[in-house]
């Protein structure tokens, strides 16, 4: 188990503390992005269309990018290789199912 | 008469198929028969028939038992009765079916929403009798119990705000209720505990300040919490928000801004 030990730090540290997100507004235009380095497919939901799975594109080896409109609020959270995955973020809610959304407000 | 008596069967008969068509037509073959009959009193409550449809398909896909899609529905349909708006159960139907928790969660978690929006218009309800604006408080006032705030404390900034506007004029006081209850679901939002924000927001409310004043401290709460969240990703992370140039981080590390928001809150509810 003490041999395991490291290999588990590191995949923690590799499924969150590498993990980053940020956002670029242009316009009536916001961009996400997500640095998932080792993941193969990520997927965005938010209230903005009912939760539908939307794919986010990769845009270098590292990061995964999605589009959504500025002016509006709304929550979200990522399903990345199948799994749900809530991103760092500062605003967020208690989704009702023991964990959290993050939310987008418009004037963040 | 005849023809008369023949022209009424066969425009009954339309409607009939006009109306049963598209549940019939839609939900797999293997529906209950229960559960097409709530769904055709949903459409007939008003509901758009696409959207109930849709849902009640992807209950049915889910793999949730007929009473589970039955209850679902007949929350839905409390909302519409009481005059509540139902997308918010809707999405959180959406929410649980995407992040495919089990049936029996998805129902109580409905029942969650329903029950802080029920909550949270009559509290919205003793402030104002324009339904509009109810409508935009009671959802500004759901969102802050789905952030976290209990029960006791939505009750207490309730009562402070009565007790504030008593004697305003009433668009001064429906705007103070609203910015109040918009700092309230910024401060929870940024995951301060319900009674800290209740204690500012009420000692806030009692030493005066008005909804500019109130506006004035969800930005300095909000400017807080940016800087706080700014410092312990730096600390925490390689590269954080300030290193990508023009780009603005989202958040920290798990749990990043709970104690920093706490003082910095402290700190605006003090008036001068």
């Amino acid at each position: 188990m003490k041999k395991c030990m490291p290999y588990l730090m590191i995949s923690l540290l590799v499924l969150t503390g590498c993990a980053s997100h940020y956002y670029r507004k242009n316009n009536d235009t916001l961009s996400i992005f997500l640095k998932m380095p080792d993941a193969q497919q990520v997927y965005f939901l938010s209230s903005l269309d009912g939760y539908k799975p939307r794919k986010a594109i990769r845009v270098n080896n590292r990061t995964w990018q999605i589009s959504a409109p500025a002016q509006s609020e709304f929550k979200y959270f990522y399903k990345v290789d199948g799994t749900v995955y809530l991103p760092p973020c500062r605003l967020k809610e208690q989704d009702d199912f023991g964990s959290q959304n993050c939310i987008y407000l418009p004037e963040m | 008469m005849k023809k008369i008596f023949m022209m009424i069967m066969a425009i009954s008969f339309c409607a009939a198929v006009a109306l049963a068509g598209p549940v019939d037509r839609e939900l797999p073959e293997t529906t209950p028969a229960q559960i097409k009959d709530s769904v055709r009193q949903m459409v007939d409550q008003g509901f758009n028939p696409q959207e109930v449809i849709d849902m009640t398909q992807q209950m049915l896909a889910n793999n949730f038992r007929e009473q589970q899609v039955l209850q679902a529905q007949t929350i839905l349909m409390n909302a519409r009765r009481q005059g509540l708006p139902t997308e918010p159960m809707m999405n959180k139907a959406y929410e649980g079916l995407a992040k495919q928790v089990q049936a029996e969660a998805v129902v109580r978690a409905m029942e969650q929403v329903l029950s802080r929006c029920e909550f949270a218009t009559k509290q919205a309800r003793v402030i104002t009798s324009d339904k509009a604006r109810i409508s935009q408080m009671a959802a500004v006032l759901a969102e802050s119990m789905a952030a976290g705030m209990n029960q006791e404390d939505a009750e207490r900034i309730m009562q402070a705000l009565r007790a504030r506007t008593r004697n305003m004029a009433q668009a001064h006081s429906e705007e103070l209720a609203m910015q109040t209850v918009m700092t309230t679901r910024t401060m929870l939002r940024l995951r301060m505990q319900s009674k800290s924000v209740g204690d500012s927001v009420c000692q806030a409310l009692q030493q005066g300040y008005s909804a500019q004043e109130m506006l004035k401290l969800r930005n300095t709460v909000m400017e807080n919490s940016r800087h706080s969240y700014s410092e312990s990703f730096s600390k925490g992370h390689s590269f954080d928000a300030g290193q990508q140039g023009g780009q603005q981080g989202m958040g920290g590390p798990g749990g990043d801004s709970g104690g920093g928001m706490g003082g910095g809150t402290g700190g605006g509810g003090g008036r001068k």
